[in-house]
């Protein structure tokens, strides 16, 4: 058990960091504090709502840490609400890079011509794809106390 | 001795007992379909800007704080396992 | 020589009674109103060894006391459908509120089949039920089901069957004792002197309603010899006392039982409980929440626009076939221009309305809609309503039909009132092509920003309305607020695209009757008289529009405008097809040149328009629904007067300020 948490305490501060300062970069390019051009307008897009997105899940996991530094076992929830934000997010990114797809290669939709992959590439989706690799690997660390139930 | 209160004033985390329910009779049986009948254990789960989460006879309900005002409760010890 | 057997589901909410449903149906199922009441109704069939069974899913209640729309509908039923078989769904981790329940059915001499579902998660806990036992107790049959799992439905089937080859069951009794009993007694020899009611109701059952005062048990009565005497024996008691009493004894006689069928284990707090926290915590639920929602909008809107491609070039493919391969001129007019442009601009849509439904199924088969509504409760609270009316009000951006109906889950008749009157003032699928053709031809950079803040407007409004209607017309406070937090499940995909599919069958078969006539008779308009150019000045189309254009042209609109709003009513989605034709340019791009092209179209009007698009009557199906749901001429009239009257008044507005700001 305290094991356990000692892993998922770092995973949510690490996923806390990612997630929060993902959200920040977005929102701060979204209102114009930050220009778009800033490390990457592909991979780190202005925007606004996406950004709030992060920074909430972001938040999420900070709580989780918190709540672990309490050596609370009411953190693993958190972690647990945490991960499958990510993962949520994660796969609706997925679909709408599907979509977008569709858009520039099949469709070939008007305003596609210069799609490229990368510019469906957003936060939420490769940290989503990171997330769910973690969340692969360490399933039953994350299912707060018990089996049951889900 | 017991003192009742309602459950809206009830400290969180506690488990008490339903003793009353002040309300009208349409009300207090509508109640009872949904299974919060007299003398049923309340486990109070959460508490969220004066809505309640309860869990009473093995389900989940959850309470505005109009409602939480009706129900009268008395505290229980030592039956129900606390939360932990 | 296959028989049919009519079997009802009945249950409490929560008990997974549509997954057994559709378990039990597969996916031929059909989605109507029930009489009277637009209850959804869902029916299906299914052949199991020589029988067909036509099953009908009852709405899911906590009893038979005629308390919501709900209970009347699935009681009614039994009663006057007198179905072979029903089938209860239990929730078996939690029997005792279940087979309160089971308790009335019985009551009513059904024939009657247990379904303990969940019993998974029933045994994982430890709990121990003896089903042998619970069915020699109670006269019935009793199957363990794991409906999640596929688990049980085949016995379940089989039993169904085999009870309707067994003897009809004797009405179970539930002792009352005492003064109840003695009622009860006395009641029975009144109703059992009027031979033609105690053929068609149990005659204690109608007791036991009576002398609970049910009032709908009492309109039964109305047309019968001895409704007098009743109401005479009736007035010397207080059925307030009874109710609480008898729902005592019910519950008493289920105390009796419960020990000796089964061993529960103690719920302790759950994993679910955990997670409860944290999506229900003060300061991080409604961020959460929020999040959903608006990832539930990105991705209506994301994962639509390839289908919505597909079907657009469906559709200007065949316009342009049926145009020029059939050589009567009036032909290819009205198939082309009329019913494929008409029809093509509504089913656009389509694919948004799916997928809204698909994720509004998700989360509410998820378990989090229930916690959303609480996490709403205090906010609906301030604008004089309760958590649960929020969720009709999501239902609201998909469509305003189902969601007026699934307002029917209010018990609080005020309540039930004022989420009817607003839910329309939520922006419906319908109105969104609306939205993309102005906002994308004015506003082309930030269409985004103007969509998102017509719809923040509409919840404004609502929001507005609520308050002024709790204020001056349904006075009052909201009813205090409870509802049961099912347990999270993962949802199933299957259920979801059921779910889906139902509600957007009743969206296409509005596309197939409505609209299809609507534009039609706008086609026929546009056409005549023979002479005038289509859809001009001089059509018939051209003189209703200038006859109605002093109404409108305090706001600046034109003739064109004014009939598409009207026409906007038969479904808001005709506006933009009736532009098409009135500007004769159908639908895409030649339209929005066309509107840029027209001096009298100024980015004002147009912002103006979608306000009054967004508020003014919602379409002639909403009003329908209204009227049967409020059962009054007076709250549909009213809700078309205010909502037209909103959408002026701002209208106005929104024109005043984009002319000075624009």
């Amino acid at each position: 058990m305290e094991k356990n948490h000692n892993g998922l305490k770092y995973i949510s501060l690490l996923w806390g960091i990612l997630y929060m300062a993902a959200g920040l970069v977005q929102v701060a390019k979204g209102v114009g504090l930050l220009p778009a051009s800033l490390v990457s307008s592909s991979l780190l897009p202005a925007e606004l709502a996406g950004g709030l997105v992060l920074v909430v899940i972001g938040a999420v996991f900070f709580v989780a840490t918190f709540e672990f530094s309490k050596d609370s076992f009411e953190g693993s929830a958190y972690a647990y609400v945490g991960i499958l934000l990510c993962l949520v997010f994660g796969t609706l990114y997925f679909l709408s890079m599907v979509a977008d797809l569709i858009n520039a290669y099949i469709l070939a939709m008007e305003g596609y011509e210069k799609w490229t992959f990368v510019d469906s590439f957003k936060p939420a989706l490769y940290l989503g794809i990171l997330s769910g690799v973690v969340y692969a690997v360490w399933k039953n660390r994350f299912k707060p106390v018990n089996q049951g139930g889900f | 001795m017991t003192s009742r209160i309602p459950l809206a004033m009830y400290p969180t985390g506690q488990t008490c007992r339903i003793c009353d329910v002040c309300a009208g009779k349409g009300l207090k049986r509508r109640l009872m379909e949904m299974g919060l009948t007299p003398e049923s254990i309340i486990q109070p789960l959460g508490c969220n800007r004066g809505s309640f989460l309860v869990l009473v006879n093995g389900t989940r309900y959850a309470l505005g704080r109009g409602m939480a005002n009706k129900i009268i409760v008395e505290p229980v010890y030592g039956e129900v396992p606390q939360f932990g | 020589m296959a028989e049919k057997i009519k079997v009802a589901v009945a249950g409490n909410p929560n008990v997974g009674k549509t997954t057994i449903f559709n378990a039990l149906t597969g996916a031929r199922q059909k989605v109507g109103n029930w009489p009277g009441v637009t209850v959804e109704k869902k029916e299906g069939t299914k052949k199991h060894k020589d029988h067909i069974l036509e099953i009908v899913d009852l709405p899911g209640t906590y009893s038979l006391t005629a308390y919501s729309a709900d209970e009347v509908v699935a009681r009614d039923y039994i009663l006057e459908e007198k179905p072979d078989v029903v089938v209860q769904v239990l929730d078996s981790t939690n029997l005792e509120r279940n087979l309160y329940l089971t308790s009335q059915l019985l009551e009513m001499g059904t024939n009657l089949v247990l379904a303990l579902n969940m019993s998974d998660r029933a045994e994982t806990r430890g709990d121990d039920i003896d089903i042998r036992r619970l069915e020699s107790l109670l006269g019935v049959s009793a199957i363990k089901t794991a409906a999640n799992e596929g688990r049980g439905i085949n016995a379940l089937l089989d039993s169904i069957v085999n009870k309707t080859e067994s003897n009809p069951p004797l009405p179970h009794e539930i002792g009352y004792g005492g003064r109840v009993e003695e009622n009860i007694c006395a009641l029975e020899e009144i109703l059992g002197s009027d031979r033609e009611l105690s053929k068609n109701y149990p005659s204690r059952w109608m007791a036991v309603k009576l002398l609970e005062g049910d009032e709908n048990a009492l309109s039964k009565l109305s047309s019968s010899s001895i409704e007098g005497k009743v109401q005479n024996f009736l007035s010397d008691l207080d059925h307030e006392e009874y109710e609480v009493e008898m729902a005592d004894k019910r519950y008493e006689f289920i105390g009796t039982l419960l020990p000796q069928v089964c061993t529960t284990c103690a719920e302790d707090v759950s994993p679910s409980d955990m997670v409860d926290k944290v999506i229900t915590n003060k300061y991080l639920g409604i961020p959460i929440f929020l999040t959903l929602m608006w990832g539930m909008f990105e991705l209506t809107f994301a994962f639509a626009t390839p289908f919505m491609e597909l079907i657009d070039m469906f559709f200007g493919w065949l316009a342009a076939a049926v145009t020029s391969n059939i050589e009567t001129v009036w032909l290819a007019s009205l198939l082309g221009d009329g019913i494929v442009a008409g029809v093509g601009s509504v089913l656009l849509f389509v694919p948004n309305i799916f997928i809204l439904f698909f994720v509004i199924a998700l989360l509410e088969s998820s378990g989090y809609m229930a916690r959303a509504a609480f996490i709403m409760d205090r906010l609906m609270y301030t604008m004089g309503l309760q958590g649960k009316s929020f969720i009709p009000m999501l239902t609201g951006f998909g469509c305003s039909v189902p969601a007026i109906m699934a307002t029917r889950t209010l018990e609080d008749e005020k309540d039930r009132l004022i989420t009817m009157l607003v839910t329309p003032f939520m922006s419906c699928g319908a109105r969104l092509p609306v939205y993309i053709l102005l906002a994308g031809t004015f506003f082309s950079r930030q269409a985004g920003s103007v969509i998102f803040g017509l719809y923040v407007l509409g919840i404004l409004v609502a929001i507005v309305s609520a308050k002024l209607f709790r204020t001056f017309i349904a006075k009052g406070q909201p009813s205090p607020f409870i509802m049961e937090l099912p347990p999270y499940t993962r949802p199933s995909l299957k259920d979801s695209l059921q779910h889906m599919w139902n509600q957007g069958y009743l969206y296409l078969r509005k596309v197939g009757t409505i609209i299809v006539g609507g534009v039609v008779l706008i086609w026929l308009l546009a056409y005549f008289p023979q002479g005038a150019d289509y859809g001009s000045a001089d059509s018939l189309i051209g003189s209703l529009g200038k006859l109605i254009e002093p109404l409108v042209a305090p706001l600046g609109f034109d003739w064109k405008i004014a009939v598409a709003l009207v026409f906007g009513f038969v479904a808001k989605e005709i506006v933009v097809g009736s532009l098409g034709t009135l500007y004769g340019t159908g639908e895409g791009e030649a339209l929005s040149s066309a509107l840029v092209a027209d001096p009298g179209f100024t980015p004002a009007i147009a912002l103006g328009l979608m306000v009054f698009t967004l508020l003014y009557v919602p379409c002639i199906g909403a009003v329908a629904v209204i009227k049967k749901e409020t059962g009054s001429w007076k709250w549909m009239f009213f809700q078309a007067a205010y909502s037209t009257a909103v959408a002026w008044i701002l209208a106005l507005v929104t024109i005043g300020v984009g002319n000075i700001v624009l």
